[in-house]
């Protein structure tokens, strides 16, 4: 084999080793996007990437397995669940209330909500909330928002609209002056929902577009909404 | 563990439907790996712990598009661990000056135990290593186990960028020839 078969970063190299490059992880952000832009497009090199993939992966035989702290199952339950499945009552309590303390200290993602659903009773905050109406334009779809930036509390109270059969409720934030929507929460049926915010979420609702979609069970499968959007509102960027 | 890939492919597919029961379930069989799998990648516990839950996000999120991609359920799982712990491992080096990485774990090779419960697969692909140079064999490892980019392989292994380049792709060719014999 000659230094000619495999010129320097050469653009025709075989869709076999770009292949490999890729599933390693070597490829640099321009080439990787040419790559992923092909990809969907060739079958061919789909079923490359598969079976490097396969090949690889008994590399990983020889990674040592290691049991992760208990803490991990409980944080994910309650990044995903809002709470312990497994506990109810006085225990739950307890539980949601270690979660928020856990939950504050959790640096995720954007893509990772960070909220957690609150018990208690549902009321909407008063005097110097921040406020939105999410909302269709013909008014099929239409959820009242209040956030309590002292609390760090938003509630949703449903006014109109329902869910498509199999399909659940998401909802997103867009920051003042973002580009991208943020997931918030993946919203319970109750007619009020009252959520406990943090980070980039809290920071950015007030003057913020709050959005409602539908998406799969388990929440859109993308960085941003999938399904449609039910409804949306703008967030005064004063308190009232 | 006595859970089979059908028993995995059954719980990501319940899973999919938003099964919290089959998802904790999933978490149980699996977690030790890619908790393994992120270590290996990011050193550093912490990391390996955001890395992890970040990737068990991203299980749940996309479990329903499973089914589509063609790999076995482990390797799906296994690959999504590791391209979260790669993505954090590349966020956390733009945000430090670069080369200061430690290496503080040996190279994991396969030992006699290791090849003991190798499947054949793993058999073979460890065979076509071996019939690379050890350095060239080394590079694949630390890219693929380590998440190395050409530039930090060319700064282990003590050779130009370019050189890595071709050392590389050519040890890739090799590779796929040796398997496909």
């Amino acid at each position: 084999m000659t230094d000619t078969s495999f010129p320097h970063g050469g653009p025709d190299r075989s869709d076999s080793v770009r292949a490999a490059e890729y599933v390693l992880n070597l490829l640099d952000a321009g080439e990787r996007s040419d790559f992923e832009g092909q990809l969907a497009t060739d079958g061919g090199l789909r079923a490359r990437v598969a079976e490097w993939t396969e090949t690889f992966i008994a590399l990983a035989q020889d990674v040592a397995e290691e049991r992760p702290p208990a803490r991990c199952r409980d944080r994910l339950e309650r990044t995903l669940f809002a709470a312990p499945t497994e506990t109810a009552g006085r225990a739950r309590r307890g539980g949601l209330a270690r979660g928020l303390l856990a939950g504050a200290a959790l640096a995720l993602a954007a893509t990772v909500a960070l909220f957690a659903i609150l018990p208690g009773a549902p009321t909407m905050p008063g005097d110097g909330a921040y406020r939105a109406q999410i909302a269709a334009e013909d008014g099929s779809f239409s959820v009242r928002a209040a956030y309590d930036p002292a609390r760090r509390v938003l509630v949703l109270m449903r006014e109109a609209g329902t869910t498509p059969p199999g399909r659940v409720q998401q909802l997103w934030l867009l920051p003042e002056g973002a580009t991208a929507p943020l997931s918030v929460a993946i919203l319970p049926e109750e007619e009020v929902v009252t959520l406990e915010v943090a980070g980039a979420i809290a920071d950015g609702i007030p003057g913020g577009l709050l959005e409602i979609s539908e998406e799969p069970p388990g929440g859109s499968p993308e960085a941003g909404p999938t399904g449609n959007v039910l409804g949306l509102g703008t967030v005064g960027d004063t308190p009232t | 563990m006595a859970t089979t890939p059908d028993d995995i492919e059954r719980l990501i597919h319940r899973v999919s439907l938003g099964d919290r029961g089959a998802f904790l379930a999933l978490y149980d069989a699996t977690s030790a790996k890619l908790f393994g799998i992120c270590l290996r990648v990011l050193k550093n516990r912490a990391d390996a712990e955001e890395a992890l839950q970040e990737s068990f996000v991203k299980v749940w999120r996309n479990a329903g598009r499973y089914a589509a991609n063609g790999l076995s359920p482990m390797t799906w799982l296994i690959t999504i661990a590791r391209n979260t712990a790669i993505d954090r491992l590349r966020s956390r080096r733009s945000d430090t000056a670069s080369g200061d990485v430690p290496w503080d774990l040996p190279d994991q090779g396969a030992g006699p135990e290791d090849v003991a419960i190798a499947s054949s697969e793993a058999r073979r692909i460890n065979d076509c290593l071996e019939e690379l140079d050890k350095d060239r064999a080394q590079a694949v490892r630390g890219a693929y186990l380590d998440g190395l980019s050409y530039k930090e392989l060319a700064e282990r292994h003590g050779v130009p960028l370019n050189t890595m380049r071709t050392w590389l792709r050519r040890s890739l060719q090799a590779l796929r020839e040796c398997l496909d014999r």
